[in-house]
């Protein structure tokens, strides 16, 4: 993590945008840059089941305030407007959102991302929870990105029963496609990814020779970054923080 | 990854929202990772009126063991009050 000293200048400019889906259509990202004339690395992140809500637009602003280009597609822009709670709610009472739908967001995002004069042209993706699973995917199908963080991702690892319309591929089963660094953190406790699960996960990744680093922690499980839920667990989260930003200035300053 | 166990019911009925009623229609209900409530999964329901499905909804978390109490005591006042209807 960069050394924060309290006489140092910051600033940065975070606000809704539109954005150009890969895909061809236009949804709302968030976005969030340090001032000043860069080059700046970027991230895209990926926003868990709950939505695009509060605390994912504060991740984008926490990456920002570390030196990084941030940026937030609402995945769920297409299924109405209301608060984040409910438009969830609705997604999810419509079996989610398609895997094609939202590698082709990242991709607008990241097209969104390298067009901006202060890019370096680097950009890593980032998403906890559904947003894990997303982030891992993508960095499987396609060579867009150069760093992935996978935060607790549930059903990468996929029995073929679990495979339906709009998540018709174990993201596992792609493993020999990842192309990128990946960073895993996962909870020991979490029952999605069960630590079973985050086994074959890693086995696939040492099988294909891809270069990772997995991070596992005892007294915490899903979400233990969520410090708005009765999930957080402090020392873990801010640890697990440390390892992020570290891994993120390694792929992507440089 | 939160899950995706997702029911939905049907409803003929009515709810309060701030201080009006609004029919519903249907209800969704998950069994996910808290969002508030104090315990690690929780059932949510989350009524709605399929006219208006984000704005309408009426949304309760409440932990599995509240959700079992909550239907045996639906039953038992179903069960009470069978003969009136």
């Amino acid at each position: 993590m960069s050394d924060y000293n309290t006489h140092d200048y910051e600033g940065m400019i975070a606000e809704t945008i539109t954005i150009q889906s890969r895909k061809g259509d236009f949804v709302n990202a968030y976005i969030a840059k340090p001032l000043g004339k860069g080059p700046f690395p970027s991230i895209v992140l990926v926003h868990h089941l709950p939505g695009w809500d509060e605390l994912y637009k504060e991740f984008t602003r926490k990456f920002a305030h570390h030196g990084f280009i941030a940026i937030c597609p609402d995945l769920y822009f297409r299924e109405g407007n209301g608060t984040p709670d409910d438009v969830a709610a609705e997604v999810r009472s419509n079996g989610g959102i398609s895997d094609e739908q939202a590698i082709q967001d990242f991709l607008g995002a990241s097209d969104y991302l390298k067009s901006l004069p202060v890019s370096n042209n680097k950009v890593g993706i980032f998403g906890t929870c559904s947003g894990g699973r997303h982030a891992f995917l993508a960095g499987c199908s396609s060579n867009e990105f150069d760093a992935i963080i996978e935060c607790w991702g549930g059903n990468v690892v996929m029995s073929d029963d679990a495979l339906t319309e709009k998540q018709p591929t174990s993201p596992s089963s792609l493993t020999s496609s990842l192309s990128a660094p990946l960073l895993g953190l996962f909870g020991n406790e979490d029952v999605s990814p069960t630590p079973e699960e985050v086994n074959e996960h890693e086995k696939l990744l040492r099988d294909n020779n891809k270069e990772y680093k997995f991070h596992r922690y005892d007294g915490a499980g899903h979400g233990f970054m969520y410090y708005h839920t009765p999930l957080y667990r402090q020392q873990q989260s801010v640890d697990a923080w440390e390892k992020i930003l570290d891994f993120v200035s390694d792929k992507l300053r440089s | 990854m939160c899950t995706m166990i997702s029911e939905k019911a049907s409803v003929k009925g009515s709810g309060k929202k701030s201080k009006n009623w609004i029919p519903l229609d249907s209800c969704d209900i998950y069994y996910d990772h808290s969002t508030y409530v104090d315990c690690e999964h929780s059932i949510t329901l989350s009524f709605k009126n399929d006219m208006n499905p984000i704005d309408s909804r009426i949304t309760v978390e409440i932990t599995p063991e509240s959700a079992k109490d909550i239907i045996e005591k639906i039953n038992a006042a179903l069960r009470k009050g069978n003969h009136l209807s």
